[in-house]
């Protein structure tokens, strides 16, 4: 789907018309934009601005390896996405293409909350006594 | 929806990043991906494809249970 169509927009819309709780896009940039960064903000702008529960904060700066650790990113450009509370979702790259309606589903998700995951994968997620950290690698195509 | 982010949402003890290759071309090299979503837990890969809900969680777990294993050893 192109982006800054009115088809794109009327799809973020109604992907994002019920979310429950405000959802922030923390979007950490380089402060040297690039034709790639622009393009990526461009995306988020359009997303952010498709709900009014929905809010993106740019931090473009340099790089600050203090700051970065205390949030938890590894490099820049990175997106967090949380609502009050934050659930360690961090994403790498522009949600364009096949992705976008991975990362709408991932806004919901934060939203509202709750997992959506079946009682059994609760229970078995619910039995874990360390920590684990995933690396989801994608392409948008 | 990302099962990767469902769980990272059900639980505080997960998080996840979701990492577009197309941006960071390393990655895929470093963790030998042939073909995508692959998922990598704590560093070792977990599971290539797009799974059903419960063979993705269990292979998550049982790819953590063998990292606690290695990392122990």
């Amino acid at each position: 789907m192109e982006s800054g169509t009115d088809r794109q927009r009327q799809v973020l819309r109604e992907a994002l018309r019920d979310l429950v709780n405000p959802v922030t896009l923390l979007y950490y940039t380089p402060d040297v934009a690039s034709a790639a960064t622009r393009a990526e903000r461009s995306l988020l702008e359009e997303i952010a601005g498709a709900s009014d529960r929905l809010h993106l904060d740019v931090l473009a700066d340099r790089w600050d390896a203090a700051r970065e650790d205390a949030v938890g990113i590894a490099r820049t450009p990175a997106i967090v996405l949380r609502s009050d509370r934050d659930f360690g979702i961090r994403y790498y790259g522009a949600p364009d293409g096949y992705e976008l309606e991975t990362f709408l589903g991932i806004i919901r998700a934060v939203s509202d909350g709750r997992s959506g995951l079946s009682e059994a994968s609760r229970a078995r997620v619910s039995a874990l006594g360390g920590r684990l950290h995933l690396e989801v690698l994608v392409a948008p195509t | 929806m990302s099962l990767s982010a469902r769980l990272a949402v059900e639980s505080p003890w997960i998080t996840t990043d979701v990492i577009n290759i197309a941006v960071l071309p390393y990655l895929a090299v470093r963790h030998g991906v042939d073909d995508i979503p692959t998922t990598v837990v704590n560093g070792r890969k977990a599971c290539v494809g797009a799974l059903p809900e419960d063979a993705f969680v269990r292979a998550v777990l049982e790819a953590a249970a063998s990292t606690d294993k290695t990392s122990s050893a």
